[in-house]
């Protein structure tokens, strides 16, 4: 702190200085880039919802009250923070590892897919061995869903952004075919499928909320992607692929061996949020299982700057947002699209600011292609 | 039945062409972006947008133009902000397309809620359409006159913007430095070509023409909005793009192929063969996937695109 407190003069080295301190500071700039992004995309939330008659006041003080006023709504939003996370853990794995895949949404669902299979049609097992299976069938799921674009870009060079995009309509539909027939139960009139059985659960640990053991699960994964990214060979070789995909090359890295692992990854930590979520939450597949989960993650990943702390911080605050939405359509007839309104705002702001970090740490700027 | 099959033949080409179209502006938009160096990934969302004014400018005005008017504003606005961050502000094109797309799912969303709880009734109303082109007894050539004559301004509109963008790529002195704006930035701008000027120019026409787009499915194809309704074909179009090889003619073609598949999944619907529609939905996409696949083979894409150019 001793660079602030140094004589202030409006000259070239007092500028020198606050540089230098910018530069010692960069995650509490962040955090700083952030907050302001939030209040800047609430302030055209507000706009927005004063055009249309809606006392902005009123309608915020439910988003605050969604996630605050009791013990069920912050139990809610701790549920939401679970498929967020694995989403968002997903885009930033894939974003470190030097690609694009926006295809969380469609993983989750077909990792849902794989878990309701064992969940639902595996009988007799006890409780842990069926869980696990049924998250593991998640994980395969995600990641096969995640492996057919990734391999495209391997083997075609065709352009991921676009496959993952694609492959989120074409998994809607599926699973759209899959509830309308294969796994509709016979004797339900409703477009779902079968219901997951009792021993492929996610115990409730907070009583009177909808709070599962997915939450705990969740944080452990955070944990182990942390560890795999930073703290092993392959991590490493992962995040130098994504850095500079040439000198990793030159370094003797195995690109396809490295690219197959981080799509694995990719896919199978979206897949897995697809399970939690449903043996956890909801149980079965319905049309619009999902709601935008797998695209609310590329905004947490971009706001926690693909850092595992910084994922899990704005993980909570877009779980806030999530439910606190939820609770300004219910209270004050705000129309919950404005959600998605804020988090492309954030998204923007936040990714605009990258001009001024970047110009306080000199790195290489430019828009990676 | 020689008579039927060659009248459903013409159906389906007519509706090919028709479906062709509101791929083929964002298509011609992206071209334009991207041949000047920069990624316009917020296709998707400006096409939205487009759809969305459309139709309600349309409505509330009770005029078509209106409509389109609007939608070419909120496109091109939305192109600008593209346009000042990934050129001015030099942050990744892919991100901040991602981020208009998902402001503009939730912009129209929110206003279509709004629209539609406040208007009469729970159903939307419908928006006035622009009237089909008379081309009187041209329309009553068989066949022919049903496949090339019985379109709106707006389709034939975008076959000529392909012939004009032909011409000015390839035949003018603006469009050759256009191009070298995307191949060689440092060159165009040694030869004193303004490169950033280009660019801006590329991303915010880029933006007018995907909002066209959008407004194309409201305010001559249906009449209505609903949420998401451009579907990803603000995607699809930058693999149309691939497909054709970033030439105008070559788009022109992919775009036109993927609307014939995408009206004959539809004429195979209506013919109800007990295929699930779900399966018949997924065609656009599916071949989106594999149009980047290089089935045309190698496909050369501008060399500088998606760098941002930085003056020494």
């Amino acid at each position: 702190m001793s660079e602030i407190t140094a004589t202030p003069k409006p000259s070239a080295p007092f500028k020198e200085q606050l540089i230098q301190f910018a530069r010692k500071n960069m995650g509490l700039i962040s955090v700083l880039i952030s907050i302001l992004a939030i209040l800047f995309a609430l302030l055209i939330g507000a706009i927005l919802m004063a055009l249309a008659d809606i006392n902005p006041w009123e309608a915020y003080s439910y988003l605050i009250k969604g996630s605050f006023r009791n013990r069920y709504g912050f139990g809610e939003t701790l549920t939401r923070f679970v498929p967020l996370l694995f989403s968002s853990l997903s885009f930033a794995v894939a974003h470190k590892s030097g690609f694009f895949n926006v295809g969380a949404e469609g993983q989750l669902l077909m990792g849902a897919v794989g878990a309701v299979l064992v969940g639902a049609y595996i009988q007799g097992l006890p409780p842990v061995v069926h869980v696990t299976l049924a998250i593991l069938a998640g994980i395969l799921f995600g990641a096969v869903w995640a492996g057919i674009a990734g391999l495209l870009k391997l083997i075609f060079g065709s352009n991921e952004l676009i496959n993952t995009m694609m492959m989120n309509y074409i998994a809607i539909l599926f699973v759209e075919f899959l509830i309308h027939g294969p796994l509709k139960p016979a004797d339900s009139y409703l477009y779902v499928s079968a219901a997951v059985l009792p021993s492929a659960r996610l115990p409730i640990i907070l009583s009177k909320t909808p709070l599962h053991l997915g939450f705990i699960i969740s944080l452990l994964v955070v944990a182990g992607v942390f560890y795999l990214m930073y703290r092993t060979p392959i991590g490493y070789q992962m995040r130098t692929v994504g850095a500079n995909i040439r000198a990793a090359s030159y370094a003797g890295i195995n690109i396809v061996g490295v690219t197959i692992a981080a799509l694995v990854t990719t896919g199978g930590l979206a897949g897995m949020g697809g399970a939690i979520e449903l043996m956890g939450t909801q149980f079965k597949i319905v049309n619009g299982f999902s709601s935008g989960f797998g695209y609310d993650g590329i905004g947490v990943a971009v706001m926690g700057r693909y850092h595992p702390v910084g994922i899990v911080l704005s993980t909570l605050l877009f779980a806030i947002i999530r439910v606190g939405t939820g609770a300004m359509q219910r209270g004050a007839g705000v129309p919950f699209p404005l959600l998605n309104v804020l988090q492309g705002l954030i998204i923007i702001f936040v990714i605009a600011s990258g001009y001024l970090t970047n110009k306080l740490t000199e790195t290489v700027i430019g828009g990676r292609a | 039945m020689q008579v039927p099959l060659i009248a459903t033949i013409a159906t389906w080409l007519a509706m090919s062409i028709r479906m062709s179209i509101p791929l083929l502006y964002p298509s011609l938009g992206g071209l334009l972006s991207q041949k000047a160096g920069v990624y316009n990934f917020g296709l998707e969302g400006m096409m939205l947008c487009g759809a969305f004014f459309g139709y309600w400018g349309s409505y509330k005005t009770g005029n078509p133009w209106m409509g389109l008017l609007m939608a070419v504003a909120c496109g091109a606005l939305l192109g600008l902000l593209l346009a000042f961050t990934s050129i001015y502000l030099r942050v990744s094109q892919l991100v901040i397309g991602l981020g208009i797309g998902i402001f503009s799912l939730g912009l129209t969303g929110y206003l279509f809620r709004l629209f539609s709880t406040t208007s009469t009734g729970d159903v939307a109303p419908a928006a006035p359409l622009f009237p089909k082109v008379n081309f009187g007894f041209l329309k009553e050539i068989p066949y022919i006159g049903e496949i090339l004559f019985t379109h709106d301004w707006m389709v034939y509109f975008a076959l000529a913007l392909v012939l004009v963008i032909a011409w000015f790529f390839y035949r003018t002195t603006p469009g050759l430095n256009f191009r070298a704006v995307g191949e060689n930035p440092q060159v165009a701008d040694t030869a004193g070509v303004n490169v950033i000027l280009y660019r801006y120019l590329a991303v915010v026409i880029s933006g007018a023409l995907a909002g066209m787009g959008g407004a194309y499915l409201t305010v001559t194809q249906t009449a209505y909005f609903t949420e998401n309704l451009s579907a990803g074909r603000g995607w699809i179009a930058i693999s149309a793009i691939i497909l054709g090889k970033f030439n105008p003619w070559g788009v022109l073609l992919a775009c036109l192929l993927f609307g014939a598949a995408d009206s004959g999944q539809m004429q195979i619907q209506f013919m109800n063969l007990g295929i699930p529609y779900q399966f018949l939905l997924m065609i656009p996409y599916i071949m989106a996937i594999i149009a980047m696949t290089g089935v045309v083979g190698k496909v050369r894409s501008p060399a500088a695109m998606g760098k941002p150019y930085i003056k020494n």
